[in-house]
């Protein structure tokens, strides 16, 4: 009996000891031309004052021009408001400075670099668990710092993010998320003020979480962060800082939505 | 430096590596109580990877006895660490070391009866809670169903999982392990829904009965032809619209139907009812995990199962946090 064990058997034995790779769903290369037909869609914004507008009629250029309205629209009834300063602003040893040179773009052709972040690039920032109230606050005080440009950028937001649109288009549904994003944090939980110093470096992480979260293609981190005019150390930041502050809620559902609309 | 983290957690031996994690076992520093803890490694190349962005968000949202827990999440300079729920085994694991004690003649790796029904049935359940949900799994396997010695069975690893129901664009076929793709995806399809996550189910059942993959294939084209060996070369008369799809072959050689009582010789008339109605070629003949659910093979799971409690027992079962 042992020897009329056939071959197949064997090799399937062998299958079975060695499980496939997983799936890679983003090492597909053309998932953008499967691109849901544009044809129909608008591209226009649609009015926010409708509270029934059909989410399903909106194209991905439309939906960002609802996400620079609503943006710039915060930004210019905010005005200017200034970080607030560190706790303690630690000092950084040479060594690092050096690290970070090498580690941001070495290119500068880059069109629309928006400049420094008002955040000490180690400034620490740590979202531990079970962390006191207090310190939740003062972390959450100095993750926000990051997201504030040394100066304001010399071109508008909506430049800007149609400029970041051609490279790296992504459909409605993450620039709507992106949108739900900011209104958490600069309306509802104001964690973040919305002023011309912050809506550019808050309105590219969110649409990258946001692709991140829910759409299987993605740029590279590579191309994103040129096209953003940051490093993609700096992207990274902005990434991780983005998730924590929004405490990793970025599943977009029919209450995000409403609440944004 | 250490204060940083009031709530520490000492790790433990390594469990295992993913492809964008290392899992460890961990002790709670406070409590004492075991946790697994994924560490994620970030780097510029990469970013914050959405594997890791998907899978915590997905998880805070589902909350159920058969999905896994996230209790934390804690970033350190460069990595990330998700804190979870500490399981015993996946069942890969678990099948791989199973010999039936009831049963001597059944070959390694092949379980119970009674096991492979309350199995499913809390597979379903986790299943059928996600889509009512409105998430995808993508990924069902043996591999990411966790196990404990109470008897519990609990889906883990998200990290391909996604929200459906929402315009975006992109839907990749790249997704599920290859030996639990449904065909419609290995065919290219980009409009698949909540039954890829069903074929996957009901090929991890018969794999539970014969302890070995049902379709165990090489390569895209090797697992549709095994898939059809079995269940039938499907034509344009059996299923309207296949030579649309973008890897229809009008090569394939034409293989008949066969019974998979015929094949799966262990498993009782209802199993096999029920099993056929999660491996339809077809997707829209698939059945819900919610008909699944309903259908009288599960007429006497064990009433634990169906609560979705421990089964307890053995060793009093695992306690949680």
């Amino acid at each position: 009996m042992e020897d009329g064990r056939s071959d197949r058997d064997a090799r399937e034995q062998a299958a079975a000891r060695a499980p496939p790779p997983p799936p890679e769903p983003r090492a597909e290369e053309n998932v953008q031309d499967a691109q849901c037909p544009l044809t129909e869609k608008s591209d226009e914004a649609l009015e926010l004052e409708s509270s029934d507008w059909d989410i399903t009629s909106l194209s991905g250029l439309g939906a960002l021009r609802m996400l620079v309205n609503a943006l710039q629209t915060l930004a210019d009834a905010m005005g200017d408001v200034p970080p607030t300063p560190p706790v303690s602003r630690p000092v950084t040893p040479r060594q690092d400075d050096d690290i970070l040179r090498r580690a941001s773009s070495p290119e500068t052709t880059c069109a629309m670099i928006i400049g420094s972040p008002e955040a000490h690039p180690h400034e620490p920032i740590t979202v531990t668990v079970g962390a006191d109230a207090e310190d939740t606050t003062v972390q959450r005080i100095a993750i926000a710092r990051r997201f504030f440009s040394k100066t304001v950028p010399q071109f508008t937001l909506s430049d800007y993010l149609l400029r970041l649109h051609h490279f790296c288009p992504h459909s409605a549904g993450v620039y709507l998320a992106a949108a739900a994003y900011c209104h958490r944090l600069c309306v509802a939980d104001i964690m973040v003020p919305s002023t011309s110093r912050t809506v550019h470096r808050l309105a590219l992480a969110s649409i990258r979480v946001a692709a991140k979260a829910i759409e299987d293609n993605k740029w590279t981190q590579e191309r994103y962060s040129k096209v953003g005019g940051v490093s993609r150390v700096q992207l990274m930041n902005l990434e991780v800082s983005l998730c924590f502050l929004l405490d990793f809620e970025l599943g977009v559902n029919d209450r995000m939505r409403e609440g944004k609309a | 430096m250490d204060k940083r983290h009031p709530n520490s957690f000492q790790q433990l031996e390594k469990l295992g590596e993913g492809t964008y994690a290392t899992v460890f076992k961990g002790r709670n520093g406070q409590t004492g109580a075991f946790v697994a803890l994924k560490e994620i490694h970030l780097d510029s190349e990469e970013g914050t990877p959405s594997t890791a962005i998907r899978e915590i968000s997905l998880m805070k949202e589902l909350k159920h006895t058969n999905i896994v827990s996230l209790y934390d999440v804690i970033h350190t300079e460069n990595k990330l660490m998700l804190v979870f729920e500490y399981m015993d085994k996946d069942l890969k694991k678990y099948m791989d070391s199973y010999q039936s004690p009831t049963n001597p003649s059944a070959p390694r790796g092949a379980l119970d009866p009674d096991v492979i029904k309350s199995f499913m049935y809390q597979l379903l359940l986790g299943t059928a809670f996600c889509h009512e949900n409105r998430v995808l799994h993508r990924d069902l396997k043996p591999q990411n169903l966790l196990t404990n010695t109470s008897g519990q069975l609990k889906l883990a690893d998200f990290g391909l999982a996604r929200a459906f129901g929402i315009p975006v664009n992109t839907f990749s076929n790249e997704v599920v392990t290859l030996w639990y793709r449904a065909p419609d995806v290995l065919l290219g399809s980009r409009t698949y829904n909540t039954s890829i996550d069903i074929w996957s189910a009901g090929c991890i059942m018969a794999e539970m009965y014969t302890g070995r993959p049902l379709f165990p294939g090489t390569t895209n084209e090797d697992q549709l032809l095994k898939i059809f060996r079995l269940m039938g070369t499907p034509s344009e008369r059996s299923w309207p619209g296949i030579t649309s799809f973008p890897e229809y072959k009008t090569t394939w050689p034409v293989y008949a139907t066969q019974e998979l009582r015929a094949i799966l010789p262990q498993v009782d008339a209802l199993g096999i009812q029920l099993l056929n109605s999660m491996l339809q070629v077809r997707p829209e003949m698939r059945c819900s995990a919610q008909q699944a659910l309903a259908h009288p093979w599960f007429a006497d799971v064990y009433p634990q199962a169906r609560k979705g409690e421990a089964l307890g027992g053995q060793g009093g079962g695992f306690k949680g946090m």
